[in-house]
């Protein structure tokens, strides 16, 4: 730092004027004093009189040069005090940059880094050292940054506000950085660009929330279209089939199908969404677990014996009572179990079992359906995700139900697994914990 | 004169069967694929003269469907039509950048698709 100062040259000129100065006023103010005695010593006593008005006259020089020296004095200390101060300021600003979250570089005129904070090393891979007094291409590997970075060189001033681009670091796969060039002016000149400000932005997980919220709007849309759009073709079929009875009653009930999927989806939806931003009232009531889940089970069984699907509860004596938000569960294992009759085979079987030890309740839903591909039972909790298997496709559904049901019995402190073999059924397995099906805050 | 070809690619088979009643009505012969992947097959056998495609399906997309189409064969002139809705930017995009292809917005009216194609077809026979 000290280096710093003495090589700044306002602080050198300022040293010098000061110095020179002082010295001038130093030596007039000697050579004033020599001639004052010698004029004085060599004079005839008719010229005394003459002579006291120029000694007179010296005096009032002498003492002009005395306050010159002193003005001269307080000079080279204001310097000095102007000097610290200009160096606290460089210092503090320096600190600043270097505490930004953000990597900096600043270019000046010539297109050349004059600083560089150190987290340019963890944005581009290269230390802030090896950037500064440097040229964007003895610098930057990657071509996209480059490219902004060189669209100005050899000629700053063009550069009139700020422009950004985002790419993806060569050697990190999925992070989405994003640089910034804008240009820096004076207050007092705003016209005149002297120097260009880069910015380098972690956007990644802006980037990811953009993308994710990009595909569940297209999801949302193509799910809601595609009711919709059945719907519509139906009703200008009607219109143009006239009083065939046949047509007619297969076209209303094609309707009538399509807008339950609608407005299941909706509701679906809805719950969904105020689940994961958190504003779901949750009303957590300590139950009778056992009544409840018969409950939830009789009332789907009649559904699924239409479809001629067998039901089997086999629940022990007792269970314990748990603390937990009765309409959302029900919304859980409706979700389950309607799957289980949904993709069951005619003549099949849904079972649910349950079991306790000292920290959990265990409850198994099986059934004897098509089962789930390996590849898909990962997936198959993720929003939207339709397994492309034609044992699914040939089944209505939007692939939220599962989802669903995992965020509600998450937000109960469970667990939902799955275990499937492709062509004989499936078995969700859901773990409570006696302890911990207190509701955990929703995020 | 000889019946155009319609080709209809959706996994709704309530979208098919309806476009199908008013194509056929209209004196197109018309065959039909579930997904981008039985369309290729088909096409094989029997070139389009316009094709009729939903865009998110199973196996493979419209938007996959129409890129292989045009790389498969250059020199086919089939129009494709896509059905689908405003949000699905990202198919639009990038099927809006190959040649001949046009959108329907969701909800499809069937008779406006008709006169599109019949539009279409006359423009074909007497270009001006």
């Amino acid at each position: 730092m000290i280096q710093d100062q003495l090589t700044n040259p306002i602080v050198i000129l300022f040293a010098i004027l000061a110095l020179a100065c002082f010295t001038a006023c130093c030596w007039q103010y000697r050579q004033l004093v020599k001639a004052k005695k010698v004029i004085t010593s060599l004079l005839p006593a008719e010229q005394k009189d003459k002579a006291g008005n120029i000694s007179q006259t010296l005096n009032l020089l002498v003492s002009h040069v005395r306050q010159k020296i002193q003005d001269s004095k307080n000079l080279r200390q204001d310097a000095v005090a102007e000097n610290k101060s200009i160096s606290y300021h460089h210092k503090k600003l320096r600190a600043v940059l270097e505490v930004f979250p953000e990597g900096i570089v600043i270019l000046d005129q010539a297109g050349m880094a004059t600083f560089a904070n150190k987290k340019i090393e963890s944005m581009m891979g290269i230390a802030n050292g090896d950037v500064i007094g440097k040229q964007p291409h003895d610098w930057c590997t990657n071509e996209k940054v480059l490219s902004l970075l060189v669209r100005y060189e050899g000629n700053v001033t063009r550069l009139r506000r700020s422009e950004t681009v985002e790419f993806s670091p060569d050697d990190r796969e999925g992070k989405t950085l994003a640089v910034t060039m804008s240009p820096i002016s004076l207050p007092s000149k705003p016209e005149v660009t002297i120097g260009i400000l880069i910015l380098f932005r972690d956007v990644t997980a802006e980037s990811m929330a953009k993308r994710s919220r990009d595909d569940f709007v297209a999801h949302v849309s193509h799910e809601l279209k595609s009711p919709l759009n059945v719907i519509k073709m139906h009703s200008e079929l009607l219109l143009d089939v006239g009083d065939d009875p046949q047509h007619r009653i297969s076209s209303l009930n094609v309707i009538n199908d399509e807008v339950d999927r609608v407005s299941n989806l909706i509701t679906d939806l809805l719950n969904i969404t105020r689940l994961e931003v958190g504003n779901v009232s949750i009303s957590r009531k300590r139950i009778r677990f056992r009544d409840f889940i018969t409950d939830v089970f009789e009332k789907m069984k009649r559904t699924g014996e239409e479809n001629n699907i067998q039901f089997s509860l086999n629940l022990p004596q007792s269970l314990s009572h748990l603390s937990i938000d009765k309409d959302l569960f029900r919304i859980a294992l409706n979700n389950i179990l309607s799957n289980a009759i949904k993709y069951n085979k005619p003549g099949g079987m849904v079972t649910m079992e349950a079991e306790e030890n000292n920290e959990s309740i265990i409850l198994r839903i099986s059934d004897t359906g098509v089962g789930i591909l390996p590849k898909d039972q990962k997936k198959i909790f993720e929003k939207f995700y339709r397994s492309d298997d034609d044992d699914v496709i040939s089944r209505n559904g939007h692939g939220l139900g599962l989802s669903l049901a995992n965020e509600i019995i998450s937000l109960h402190s469970g667990h939902l697994t799955v275990e499937s073999e492709k062509g004989k059924g499936t078995t969700f397995i859901l773990e409570l914990g006696k302890t911990s099906t207190l509701l955990k805050e929703a995020v | 004169m000889e019946k155009r070809n319609i080709l209809l690619i959706d996994d709704e088979p309530h979208v098919i069967s309806v476009l199908k009643h008013f194509l056929i009505k209209s004196g197109y012969d018309v065959d039909t694929a579930s997904n981008g992947l039985v369309a290729l097959q088909k096409v094989e056998k029997q070139m389009p003269d316009v094709i009729v495609s939903d865009i998110q399906m199973p196996r493979m997309s419209g938007l996959a469907f129409s890129q292989q189409f045009r790389s498969n064969f250059p020199e086919g002139d089939a129009l494709i039509i896509i059905m689908t809705s405003r949000t699905e930017r990202d198919f639009r995009d990038q099927a809006g950048a190959l040649e001949n292809v046009e959108f329907f917005e969701k909800p499809l009216s069937p008779k406006k698709l008709v006169l599109r194609l019949k539009e279409y077809f006359e423009e074909m026979e007497c270009p001006a």
